[in-house]
This record gives structure tokens, sequence and C-alpha cells, in this order.
């Protein structure tokens, strides 16, 4: 002890010891506080601003679809959505927060607050019938204003339902399973609590695409009800299709005799170019990654995807052109401390500018709705469907129109479209063996790769004449089988036991056009050479990506898997191995005929057809107008003489003009009004003040038809079905130059000519009526009309007007009389094929 | 004054050649034994701190919620006149009034855990039964067993020595644990974690061995695991949101972290001398802390007056502490001694975890900041507490009362 100096005892030692800690912590306590506010402070600071900086998304507006004519095709169209929170979707959780609500109101919040639950409960189930009355009145509304009923709407809730407790239990697992594992909590796993969702808290969209006057009706109802917390209605944008419906008049007099009728009769089409123009759909993971709207801290792409609400092209040009279409949202930033607002407008999409004509797509779906009858099994299109059971049964078509100048796609029709596949009322009745012929919503007409048939031998004739093969004045002689020790295959189909095995005799190349003589190109294929072969039709397009605008065909369709391009066939054995083996021989002389390995699509065949027209100038297809085209459109000479040029359409001329050719008439059975039966000619192109010229297909296919086993294949008996084509050029009269290629396909159809030439001359009908070709009859266009609320089929033609009822099995009669009324008469065939099933196995 | 001494009879108490009679005796006796009042002591240290921070925490309150800053001034000034009440009351009549006033605290503290006490008496908040409904406000009996603990404490270990030993030591850590139990079956875990540390305080002032407690605490460290999974889940979530915070993760940060993360953006937000009252207002409103003019005060604090307001608070409550161990330091009444220690460490604990729970050092829970929270039943509470630390502090024993508890003599009797 110092003297002097003031002691402390050990007390005060102590309280000086406490006063100590107390300082240190609050040391402590400073250097963390300094931490945040000092060394973190600006971060901490902007962190914080960012409650105070509001950011509203403007939106944008997605471009227009026009067509050629700059008609709307889809747009951007103000609309309206009602959306429910979770407890009213799930409804007993609603009314009962709703009752409890009630009771509180009634006895006062104070006074609630100081009853037992017991009691609670009890006031609130005085409520509850009430609040169940309302829940249920106002579904009820709901489903009037969704044009739905209330159990389609409360099934639609139970989806969300299910969707968001499937959501909860995945979440809560995932946190249990993390909660578990923390040292502890294994010993009482009851005391975990599942999170709460935001999906359990906020709002579901329960109605969509509600009209404007529905909105106001609904949103009044909910105001006077009081129930904005629980309902809302919302803006929400929709994407309008002003030409997705239309009731078109279809002239009855137009159609061949067996399904003829008088007057004209409205037919309903629906989804008009659904296939081409696709439809809109919730943004998917794969969108938001592809192009986010926020990808990392607080910048943002304002043209990005978010994972809510936004929407995005499902597939056709929609999807493809997504980046042309979609605009940018706009943004408005508002800063509450300093009251300023600033505002970046939004960028409204690029409009889409179409070389189709929906007037003429809208026409074109009308004739190909199966109530016309072209484009159902029919026994007067030979079609063996017929046989096994499938008459009427609605089939899958397909046409395409190129304008020949442009290469610009004018019509690309695929029947049915999605809208009338999705129709349940128009699908055919199930069945074990039919089923296989599919009626789906495929593209067919620019995806739907099939075997093409005689179609392709004006190509043939052009390849081996610019080959230098062979010339196509050059004369061969049909003899009616191409391998003289087995007559049974590889025929001439005129060379038949009920034409008198007939023969087409000495041809030259427009003749084997016009007549469609098998030999013929069977011996030039056989001199072409497999590889030759396969290289010009590669030329002509077949196999190719079309561009120009159509960069989605450049993703394989899921529906025909590697087979959407169309396949030009593989390099058969060069000539001597071929003389060593019919079946290798057989394989290339097939592919004169178009009846080997090798598909293409209407699209395709028809831009075939159109580069003859041209003189051998290949152009790219495209379904864009040149001013909304991403790619140019590429060009190419394929050097064809000229000669073989003329020779090809001559004998395309031919083929409709001259009554041996096969695209001249067609024959069938006709009953007159007394009874009489007799067999009846009909010319195929009746249109006026137009050239037409034109090739018939009838493409075999072996199918297995039935039932399928468990690898979901089919397990039936192999039959040779035919897909009916035709392909062909349209003019004015008198014109040297066809102005428009058409191609038409009928999938499993039957004979080319009688299935496929009617509906190419109903197109020819149509191109007048849009006024594209001259002619044509005092139709007026395409009237808007509305649609009934459901579909009604049609009645059923005048037994009078109709030789050959639809279904009734007519067995097809090539070679028939030429003139009406004159049956036994021999005349001109209206059918090529190349082996029947029937008459000969295929190798 | 003596200290240690023998009791002398003070001059001037007795006249010299005074008859001394056996009641003139007895008058001089309790003449000599009533406590001199000295108006000039560290009590008004506590006051003065605890007024400037129930202003600081009148400004903050009127920075988020001003609609409700009128009624934390009704509260102060109830406070205040109940510390008024409490100071002029002698401070040793809780001496002999502690047994009754434990039993109806803990009677009181039993009470609302009841099950079948009507809800219109204990009202559950938020799954806690902590109030009792009272018609001008509602009362937490756990803010009364604070001071009830403190007291019956500071009589227990006024009278005893044992404590010196480290069985003696466990007796009042036992004892501490009922009124822990009943409250942390509130729950309320904060609350009844702030005995601990007021014990030990206590404990340490009385003279207890520094090694027993020592001792004490790394045992109760080293039974953390066992006890952690006997929390509520709601309180192993806060830890866990806690670590992971620490841990720089952010998927409790829309959940149970939402709190603590908020608090901590904007504490840090207010920089070193803060935003202001308008910005700091806009910047708590928009950023939706939850329990701003309550639990959350001490961020508000923060971020309007940045770190210097924080440190200005944490002085004021340090020098409210240092008052507490002054008044303990100018009495030589071991009861007076022990409480004003008791409440001293009672407060500075209740501070140490708000402000730690709101800079991110410990979990959240359910603590006010003493005297700046908004609250009537915590605030008047608090300012009783500062009552009887006045009491105490203007009290100075007379020369016959009881012997200090300096303890320096302990050594030989004891050890």
């Amino acid at each position: 002890m110092i003297p002097g100096r003031p002691t402390t005892n050990p007390f005060q030692r102590r309280l000086v010891l406490i006063a100590g800690l107390m300082v240190l912590v609050v040391v402590v306590l400073s250097i963390r506080h300094a931490w945040l506010s000092v060394a973190n402070g600006d971060a901490n600071y902007r962190a914080a601003l960012v409650a105070l900086r509001s950011r509203t998304l403007l939106p944008t507006w997605r471009g227009q679809i026009v067509d050629a004519e700059e008609r709307i095709v889809a747009r951007d169209a103000a609309g309206y959505a009602v959306e429910a929170r979770f407890n009213f979707v799930v409804g007993s959780r609603w009314v009962n927060a709703m009752s409890r609500l009630a009771a509180e109101r009634e006895v006062g919040r104070a006074r609630w607050r100081a009853l037992p639950s017991t009691e609670q409960e009890a006031r609130a189930d005085v409520f509850r019938p009430e609040f169940r009355a309302v829940r249920e009145a106002i579904m009820r509304e709901l489903a009037l204003a969704g044009d739905t009923d209330a159990a389609t709407l409360q099934t639609s809730f139970d989806g969300i339902a299910r969707r968001v407790q499937s959501m909860k239990a995945h979440v809560s697992a995932r946190q249990y399973r993390t909660w578990i594992a923390t040292p502890g909590n294994e010993d009482d796993p009851a005391a975990f609590r599942p999170p709460k969702l935001t999906e359990e808290l906020g709002f579901h969209r329960v109605v969509d695409d509600l009209a404007a006057d529905r909105a106001y009706l609904v949103r009044a109802r909910l105001q006077e009800l009081q129930l904005e917390d629980s309902i809302r209605v919302v803006d929400s944008r929709i994407r309008a299709r002003p030409w997705n419906e239309r009731m078109v008049e279809v002239d009855g007099s137009t159609l061949p005799d067996p399904v003829r009728y008088e007057g004209t009769r409205e037919i309903p089409v629906r989804g008009i170019a659904d296939h081409i123009v696709g439809r809109m759909r919730p943004v998917w993971r794969a969108d938001v990654e592809r192009r986010p709207y926020q990808s990392s801290g607080d910048a943002v792409d304002l043209g990005g995807y978010r994972a809510v609400g936004d929407r995005t092209g499902s597939y056709g040009l929609e999807r493809v052109r997504e980046d042309h279409l979609r605009g940018t949202r706009g943004e408005r930033r508002e800063a509450r401390d300093t009251d300023t607002i600033q505002v970046l407008e939004p960028q409204p999409g690029d409009d889409l500018h179409l070389a189709i004509d929906i007037e003429l797509q809208t026409l074109i779906q009308a004739v190909l709705h199966p109530d016309v009858g072209l484009t159902s099994a029919q026994a007067w299109h030979s079609n063996p469907l017929v046989d096994l059971g499938g008459g009427g049964r609605p089939l899958r078509a397909a046409v395409a129109v190129i304008e020949i100048e442009t290469g610009e796609v004018r019509a690309l029709v695929s029947g049915p479209s999605l809208a009338e596949a999705s129709d349940p009322t128009r699908r055919p009745a199930p069945d074990p063996v039919l089923d296989a012929v599919r009626w789906s919503p495929l593209d067919l007409a620019a995806e739907g790769a099939v075997v093409p048939g005689s179609i392709v031998k004006p190509l043939v004739l052009m390849s081996a004449a610019a080959a230098g093969v062979s010339e196509p004045g050059r004369e061969i002689e049909c003899t009616g089988h191409y391998f003289s020790h087995n007559q049974t295959v590889a025929r001439c189909w005129i060379y038949r036991e009920r034409y008198g095995l007939t023969t087409h005799g000495q041809l030259a190349g427009p003749d084997a056009i016009a007549q469609s003589c098998n030999i013929y190109f069977h011996r030039v294929a056989s001199e072409m050479g497999a590889e030759r072969m396969s290289d010009w039709f590669s030329r002509f397009g077949m196999g190719d990506v079309p561009r120009a605008g159509m960069a989605w065909y450049e993703s394989p369709t899921e529906l025909i898997p590697g087979h959407w391009r169309g396949a030009v066939p593989g390099v058969a054995p060069d000539g001597s191995e071929i003389r060593r083996s019919d079946a290798r021989a057989f394989r290339t002389i097939m592919l004169g005929t178009g009846q080997e390995a090798m598909a293409w699509s209407p699209l395709q065949a028809a831009n075939a057809y159109a580069t003859i027209a041209r003189g051998g100038l290949h152009l790219d297809p495209t379904i864009v107008a040149p001013a909304s085209r991403r790619e140019p459109q590429l060009e190419r000479d394929l050097e064809i003489p000229p000669a073989a040029v003329d020779a090809a359409l001559t004998g395309l001329w031919r083929s409709v003009h001259n009554p041996e050719g096969t695209g001249h008439h067609i024959t069938h059975r006709s009953v007159d009004p007394d009874g009489t039966e007799h067999r009846r000619r009909e010319i195929i192109f009746t249109a006026d003040g137009v050239d037409v010229w034109g090739k018939t297909g009838t493409a075999q296919e072996a199918v297995r038809l039935g039932p399928t086993n468990e690898a979901g294949a089919l397990t039936g008996p192999v039959h040779t079905l035919t897909h009916g084509w035709f392909a062909g050029l349209v003019g004015p009269e008198g014109s040297p130059e066809p102005l428009f290629a058409i191609a038409v396909l009928v999938e499993w159809g039957g004979s080319g000519g009688r299935v496929a030439g009617p509906i190419a001359n109903q197109v020819i009908l149509a191109l007048q009526r849009t006024g594209r070709l001259p002619g044509g009859d005092a139709l007026e266009p395409i009237e808007i009309l509305p649609l009934p609320s459901t579909w009604t089929v049609p009645e059923a033609p005048e037994a009078e007007d109709v030789a050959s009822p639809t279904g009734e099995q007519v067995p097809g009669t090539p070679g028939e009389p030429s003139v009406p009324g004159t049956p036994g008469t021999p005349g001109a065939p209206t059918e090529v094929s190349v082996v029947s099933a029937r008459e000969g196995p295929r190798p | 004054m003596s200290r240690g001494g023998a009791p002398s009879i003070a001059r001037g108490a007795v006249g010299v050649g005074d008859t001394l009679t056996a009641a003139g005796l007895r008058t001089a006796t309790r003449r000599l034994a009533r406590p001199r009042i000295s108006l000039l002591n560290a009590g008004w240290l506590c006051v003065v701190s605890a007024l400037l921070l129930s202003l600081i925490g009148v400004a903050s309150i009127a920075t988020t919620a001003p609609e409700v800053a009128p009624r934390q001034i009704a509260f102060l000034c109830m406070g205040i006149v109940a510390a008024a009440g409490v100071a002029v009351v002698p401070y040793r009549i809780l001496e002999y009034t502690a047994p009754a006033l434990v039993v109806i605290v803990a009677l009181m503290l039993v009470f609302v855990l009841l099950p079948f006490v009507p809800e219109s008496i204990v009202r559950p908040r938020n799954g806690a039964r902590r109030w009792i409904s009272l018609p001008l406000m509602d009362m937490q009996p756990s803010e009364l067993a604070k001071i009830a603990y403190i007291v019956a404490l500071g009589v227990y270990l006024k009278s005893r020595r044992n404590y010196r030993r480290f069985v003696g030591v466990l007796k009042p850590l036992a004892v501490t644990f009922i009124p822990m139990a009943l409250i942390l079956k509130e729950p309320d875990l904060g609350t009844s974690l702030l005995f601990l540390p007021t014990l030990f305080a206590m404990l340490l002032a009385a003279g207890s061995r520094i090694r027993h407690l020592v001792v004490i605490v790394a045992i109760g460290a080293a039974t953390i695991p066992v006890l952690y999974p006997m929390l509520e889940p709601h309180q192993k979530a806060r830890v866990t949101a806690l670590v992971s915070q620490w841990k720089g993760e952010t998927r409790h940060l829309q959940g149970v972290g939402y709190q603590g993360a908020k608090a901590m953006t904007l504490t840090g937000a207010g920089g070193i001398d803060g935003v202001g009252l308008e910005h700091g207002r806009t910047l708590v409103d928009h950023n939706h802390l939850p329990e701003e003019h309550n639990d959350m005060i001490f961020a508000v604090i923060s971020v309007r007056w940045g770190f210097v307001g924080a440190l200005a608070t944490w002085i004021l409550f340090l020098g409210l502490c240092f008052g507490a161990i002054l008044v303990a330091a100018q009495t030589n009444d071991p009861f007076g001694r022990l409480v004003a220690i008791g409440i001293g460490a009672m407060l500075f604990a209740q501070m140490v975890v708000n402000t730690g729970m709101t800079i991110g050092m410990l979990p959240i829970t359910g603590m006010t900041l003493p005297f700046v929270s908004y609250g009537g039943s915590s605030l008047i509470s608090m300012w009783l507490m500062i009552g009887l630390l006045l009491s105490i502090g203007l009290r100075w024993p007379q020369h016959l009362s009881r012997e200090a508890r300096d303890f320096d003599h302990f050594t030989a009797e004891t050890d």
C-alpha cells in the first residue's frame, strides 16, 4: 500500500471488474456496429434504399402478324382475367376466414379478442352457411363469365389446389430434410413446421380472356359483395386472332358429283392458319434461362423473360419470330425519398408481314373440312380404307400454294387445324384397326413428308435431260412390265387383267407424263442410276430445309422425328450390281415413279413444280413477306435444258387437258333418279378462265394396322394404303406462264386424281374468288359470320344429287367410260399405280 | 463514516449530561439507525441517464410511429411518478416484504400459464402467454419478476456467506431456475436468460469466488448442446437463421431471418451520423422493419442518428449502470448494494440482448430496449428500478446499521 493513495477493498475491486466487463461488452457491440455502419455503411444504405426505389414495369405490345393484304392475323388486345386467393380456391379456408371476420366485426374487435376460442368458433359457425352460399354464387357467376360451368370451374380450382399442395409437399420435404439433419431435431420430428408458400397467400388466375363487358359485371359484383380482397379482376393482355374463326360458304355445284349439293353451304372454319401463326404459352424455365429478365444484381433486360406472368410464343411464327415480335418493356422508376419519377417508354415489337393470303387460306381450309366430303375416306376415291371399314373417316390433308414468280407461299393449309383436331365432337370414333390412320393436328403441309408417287415424274424427265441420260423426246415402249422374267412387280398401272393387260405402247416424254407411264420412268431411272436420281431430287428441294422465314422447320417435329424435311432416296448400288440383283434394281427403278424410300411435303412438292414453271430456277419458298424476312431468299439455277422444261410442261398440260391424261377426269358410279345405275365421267378442273398444268400421284405405302403391343408397335396385318397427290400449276387462260404452283395431299386418301384433283380444283376456284386469278363465280369473299356455339354436322346431301353417297363402296375403276352415261366404254384412266397389293406383292 | 468497525454513538445523538432513560435510549438508537438522507448521490446519474434514454426513446418512436409517441410520454410520466414514489419510500422495507413480493409474483407467473384462465384475462400474443389484461394497460408479470428476483436474491445473499463456497453458489443458481423456468414456459427465452447475468453480477458483488463462477459458466456452456433441443421450434429457427446469416447465406432472409436482416441493414444504413428524421422515417417505413418502435427501436436510433447515436445510447446505459455501481459503492448496506448491482446488471443485460440482436450478434428474441422501446409495462417497471436505485442512493445507513459487506474479512472465516 502506498501511503497517501486511496485504497480499495475487494468489494470495490469487484465493482470495478463489473464496470470493466460492461465497458468491454459495449466496446464489442460498438465494433460490430461500426462494422455495419462505418465499414459497410454505404452498402447497407444502398440496400435500404432499394425499398425506396420502386420499379414498375410498363407493358409492351407484341408486334402484329399481318397477311399479304395487310389484314391482321394476330395482335395484342386488351383483355381481363379473374384471380382468386388461394383460400378462396380451396373454399373451406375462405369460408372459415370470412366467417370469423364477420363474427369479429359483429362483436367488436376488443370483445372478440377477449372471447375464448370455442365461443369464437361458435359465433363464426353462424356465418358459415351464408359464406358457403356466397362462394357458390360467385362460382356460378365466374363460370358464366368464363363460358363454362361451375363444375368445370371447380375442377380447375381443384387442379390449382392440388398443384400448390404438391408444391408445398415438395418444398416441405426438402426443408424437412435440412431441418432433421440439424443436431437436436431428430428427437422431435413432430416439431417441424412446414413453410408457408407464397402461392398459399397470393392470387391464382381462375378465368382467362374475359371480355370487357363481362369483366365489368364481375368487378361490379365483387364490389357489391365486398370481395375484392378475395377475388379480383385484373387486366390481362390477350393475343387476339381476328381471322381465327370464319364461316365460309362453299359452293356445292363445284364439287364432284358424289358430294355435290345445290347452292352453297356454310362451313365453320376454326383455327385458321394456327399451324403457321402458332399460339402463346406461359414461359418455361428454359425461356427464362435463355433470356432472363434479371440475371444478377440490379441489371435487368427489359425484354427478358420473367418466371411468373410472362408469355412467349409456343410454336409457329409466334415462337420462331419471338424476338422479332416481342417488344421491350418500359419502366417507371420512382424514388420516394426525392419524389422523382423516371419513365422509360416501352418499345413495341415489330410487325410480322406474311406472304400468306389469309382469305385464301381460309377458303382452302374450308374445302379441307371433312363435312365438304373431299377429305374423308370414300369409295369413289378408290380408297382401300373403305374396304377396312373406314368409309367416311376424316383424313389429314394439306395444300400448299406458291406464287411462282416470287416463291412466296400464299397458302399453307393443313387439315385438321389445331382447333379442329382438339374438338372432341369432330374426332373419329375409336377403332382398334383404323386408329393408326391418325386425324391429328400435324402440320402436314410443311412437316408431313410422305412418299410422293407419280408427281415426281416430270422431275425425272427433266433430270434425265439435264444429266444427258435421256432426251425428253426419246420414245420408249411401254411393255406393261419392267422385268421380263417377273411380270407381277414393277408393272405399269395399266397392265392389269381387268384392262386386258394393255400397255401404253410407244411413248415420248410428254405423253409418258400425261399418261403416267411407269415403264417409261422405270427405264429412265435405271439409266440415271440411284445416285444421280437422289442428287437431282435434292436439287429440286426434296430433303432440303426451307429457309427465308420458315426457320421453325429447322427443328425436327416430334410427330415425325427425323422425317420432317422429307427424305431423298439413299444411294443404291451401281449399275453392275443392279443387274446382279433384281431387288436392288427394283429399288432404283422405283425412284423414277416416286415410290421408294423418299418423302416430301406438299410445300416441297409445290416448290418443285414452281421450279419447273420457272424453267429450272429454284427459289426458296417463303412464308414471310420480304419486309420481315431475316435471311435472303436463295435461288439456284438447275440448268435444265429448255426443251426438257417444255416437255415437262407439255406433259403436265396434256395430263389435265387430254382425255388420256390422268388429271383430266374422274369416273365414278352414278345412279339416276329413275334408279338406273351407270358410270359417269367428270372433268376434274372446272374453273373458267384459267389454264391448269398438273400431275396426279397415288403413292403406295405398306402400313401395319391394328392394335399395339406393349412397346407401342402396331401388331395387325400389313395393308397397302395410298396417299392421294396432285401437284400442278395454274395461270390465266392463254398465258404461257402459270402464276401459282399448287400441291395437294390427302394422307391415306386413295387415288390422287379422285381425291386430290377435286381439291386442287377447289383451290383454283379459291384463287379466283380472292381475285388472284381471273374468272371465278359470283360468291362474295368470306364474310365474318358468328360461329355457332356448338358445331353441327351439316345434313346429308339430297339423295338425287348424290350418285355415290359418302361411305358407299365404289371400287376404283380407272379406264371406265369416257362419256357420261355410256357405261363400259373404255376411256381415259384416272389412276396411276405402281403395284397393287391385291395383284402382286412388293419385293 | 465508519466501515468495518464496531458501531459507535454518533456525535450529538445524546447530549452530555442527558438523563438516559430507556425510552430515550430507544429513540436515540432509532435515530442513530435511521439512514441519513443524502441528496447528492450517484442515483441521480441513473435518473438522468434513464431520462435521457427515455427521451431518445420518445424521439425514436416519434420517428416511426408518431401516433403512439404521446402514449409513450404518458407512460414516461407515469414511470417517473412511480419512480419518485418508490424513491421516497425507504427501500429496506423490501427486505421485510420480499417474501410476500416473491409469492405474489410467483403466483402471477403461474397464473398466466394456467390453461383454464380465460383469454379475456390472459390473452395469448403470437402464441405467448405473457400479459395480464388490465384496464389501462396490459401487465407482464415477468417484468415484476425481475424486480422481485433482485430483491429476493439481495435478501438471500445479504445475510449469508456460504456463497464463498462452490455449493453455496449452486443454491441461488438453483433458485434462479424457478422464475426462469416459469418465464421460459410462457415462452419468453430472452427475459428468462436475463436472470443469469444478474445472478452472476450479484454473486460477484457479494463476494463469490470468481473461479467458482467461471466453472459454472463453463459447465453451462458445455450443456448448451444438451439444452438446445429443448428450445421451441421458432427459437431454434432464429438461432439457425443467425448462424446462416453469419455464414453469408440468404436462404432465411425472406423467412425467419427477415427481421434480423432488415434490422442490420437499417442499422448500417445510418452510417456515422445518421440520415435524419425524415429520411430515416422513410427508410424505416419502406423497409417494413417489424416491431420498429418496440423491439427494434435500436435500429431506428441507428438509422436516424447513426453510429454516434448508437454510441450515445450505449454510453447512457453505461452511465446508468455506472450510477448503479456507484450507488452500490456509496452505500454500506449489503442489501442496498446487492439490489443496486442487480438492477444495473439486469438493465445492462437486457440492453445487450436487445442491441446485440439488432446488430446481428444474437438471435432475435422478443426483448425491449429498456427505457427506449415503446410499452407502458416495460417502461414503468424500468422506472421502478430507477426509483429503487435512487432510494438506495438517497439513504446512507447511519452508525448502527449492519456492517458493510466488503468481504475482505471473509477469507479467514470461509476459506
